[in-house]
């Protein structure tokens, strides 16, 4: 072989070796459990929702408009809202009652994306957490790693489920399932991006007073809670009904 | 006083399938340390150890990965691990290393054990080949990349405090070690039945046991001394009579094992049954009863165990495919009927 030719074949090779490598360079970006790029979504929106617990009755129509939108089978839920009652350890004749509504917190930093491996959960460009159900395995890291159980493996799809903000309806124009139907006007959705929607207007105009669920817990949430007892921050410290019930059922 | 009116009951998302991965696969990556002496260092006296510890490290690298794939809810689906490589995700990772991990056990397993019953049938005896000893090292490192995935899979979830610490991978591997000293003397009982390899292999899990107390310990004592996620957990739940009779059942059984291993005498299974017992206890207390604990609600949610492939049926299907495992290997590389016909 004469030499022009054999440098020419390990100028190939050099080039094959080095294009195979490009894929992989790209993927090693983030390390591991970084938060991965983000991907589709609305380009230049940040969605967020502020939840104004003094309008919220606890009515649980968003957590039904939510079922019927989403197709989700009975007894699994992307929204709902809790119920407690609060009573004055030094008089317990004061009783008081808080509606509490819970849905995917679509953090700045959520936990639940880098963990998935196969990349079926991701961040829109919008901050919207979705999952391709397609492409999900249902291997539910992605449930273990949410700090706040806001996802499920689905009982129909058997994919990991949460709440999408309801990005469809938001693409055309409509606004979420849950915020649609909601009798008190409790919640409001909008872009953070935009100084004059009424989310971030309200976020300037009670900065204070504005909460988010497990503050320290570096997830940065961007569902904002406006009227919230610092009680409600973290894990209820509390009476569980749910599970006092079962321990009477069987005793 | 708060109190819980409505809220939803949430459902464990990782099914007794995982523990029985992580069991299996914790015992696999173990056992490949007690083979290690044989094929690696050439001590001849623990040969016994290696036979069998060989046959826990191929079954359960076998049997494993067959319970993780029951646990995903798309279980057709596996491939798109492959076709979507993460980097950042360790389960990611594992996927990746896994099959290799099995492969290697495949190939190192079978090369020791077919060299074994040649040395029995043989008067003269083979050296371990240098091929043997690379896959013993190439096995070893899979072993603690898997062992290290398996662990830092769970460790780095800070949404569950229980999880969420250092101790967790060194604790799966330590009790990994007991539960793998426990199945290759279980073995030992059957088909090998020395008394240099049954004391070996008691005293590994002797040691493993007193280890394991160490880190529970250790545990204890970060959550009782530090701030971080160990102490808000053992917060969560010392208040729990469930929680406390977990953890004193777990201290409990490993000063048991560890007292019977010292005296370890032919048809004495208690020892291996305590060790076996923990091993897999140690597991569902961190993955089934640390699910029902609330990440965000009041008290524990509730669970309890089906009895069918999502519960007992699946625990008893893949012990039932260990055991066909041991005998097809047994049958594979009878080396005891060997030696019994060579010497009649």
């Amino acid at each position: 072989m004469d030499k022009s030719k054999r440098q020419f074949i390990h100028k190939v090779g050099a080039i094959t070796v080095g294009a195979s490598l490009i894929p992989l360079s790209s993927l090693t970006r983030a390390g591991i459990n970084d938060q991965p790029p983000r991907r589709n979504g609305q380009v230049g929106k940040r969605w967020a929702m502020v939840m104004d617990l003094h309008k919220c009755i606890g009515c649980q129509a968003c957590t039904v408009a939510c079922s019927i939108e989403n197709q989700l089978p009975i007894g699994q839920f992307r929204t709902h809202v809790n119920q407690y009652e609060i009573k004055d350890n030094d008089n317990p004749d004061n009783v008081a009652s808080l509606m509490l509504p819970r849905i995917c917190n679509h953090c700045e930093n959520p936990a639940c994306v880098p963990v998935c491996p196969v990349q079926a959960t991701y961040q829109q460009k919008d901050g919207i957490v979705v999952v391709d159900n397609k492409r999900c395995v249902g291997c539910g890291y992605c449930v273990q790693a949410c700090p706040y159980d806001a996802r499920f493996i689905n009982k129909q799809t058997n994919t990991a489920d949460k709440c999408t903000f309801c990005t469809h309806r938001l693409e055309a124009g409509l606004l979420p399932a849950c915020v649609e139907s909601c009798v008190g006007g409790a919640r409001i959705i909008g872009d953070l991006n935009n100084p004059a929607s009424q989310v971030a207007q309200l976020l300037k105009q009670y900065k204070d007073d504005i909460k988010v669920l497990k503050p320290k817990s570096g997830t940065n949430p961007q569902v904002f809670y406006l009227g919230l007892n610092n009680a409600f921050e973290n894990r209820i410290k509390g009476q569980s009904a749910v599970w006092q019930a079962k321990q009477e059922v069987i005793s | 006083m708060i109190t819980e009116i409505l809220t939803p009951e949430i459902d464990v998302t990782w099914l007794p399938w995982a523990v029985s991965y992580f069991f299996f696969i914790g015992i696999s990556l173990a056992a490949v340390l007690l083979t290690l002496p044989a094929t690696l260092f050439a001590k001849k006296h623990l040969q016994g150890v290696a036979e069998v510890a060989m046959i826990v490290v191929l079954t359960c690298a076998i049997a494993g990965p067959v319970a993780l794939l029951a646990d995903l809810h798309q279980p057709a689906r596996f491939w798109h691990f492959y076709a979507n490589l993460t980097p950042w995700s360790w389960m990611s990772i594992g996927a990746v290393f896994l099959p290799v991990y099995v492969l290697s056990t495949v190939i190192y397993s079978s090369l020791f054990l077919k060299n074994s019953v040649r040395n029995r049938v043989r008067e003269k005896k083979q050296p371990v080949s240098p091929f043997l000893k690379v896959m013993a090292i190439v096995t070893l490192v899979l072993a603690l990349i898997i062992g290290l995935y398996t662990g830092s899979e769970l460790a780095i979830l800070s949404s569950r405090s229980l999880w969420n610490s250092y101790l967790l991978p060194v604790f799966f591997f330590i009790t990994a070690l007991l539960g793998a000293s426990s199945l290759a003397l279980l073995l030992a009982y059957f088909i090998a039945d020395d008394a240099q390899t049954l004391s070996s292999l008691s005293r590994s899990n002797r040691w493993s046991a007193v280890l394991s107390l160490l880190v529970v310990g250790a545990w204890f004592g970060i959550a009782n001394m530090t701030q971080g996620p160990e102490a808000s957990a053992l917060m969560q739940l010392q208040d729990s009579i469930q929680w406390q009779q977990n953890f004193m059942l777990l201290v409990g059984l490993l000063v048991i094992t560890a007292f019977l291993s010292f005296g370890i005498s032919k048809w004495n299974l208690l020892p291996i049954a305590s060790g076996l017992l923990v091993s897999w206890f140690a597991r569902w207390m961190i993955f089934m009863d640390g699910q029902t604990i609330p990440k965000y609600d009041a008290g524990f949610y509730a669970y309890e165990i089906p009895l069918g492939t999502e519960g007992l049926l699946g625990i008893a299907g893949i012990f039932g495919l260990w055991i066909f495992l041991v005998i097809a290997v047994y049958e594979l590389f009878p080396w005891h009927n060997k030696l019994e016909s060579s010497t009649k």
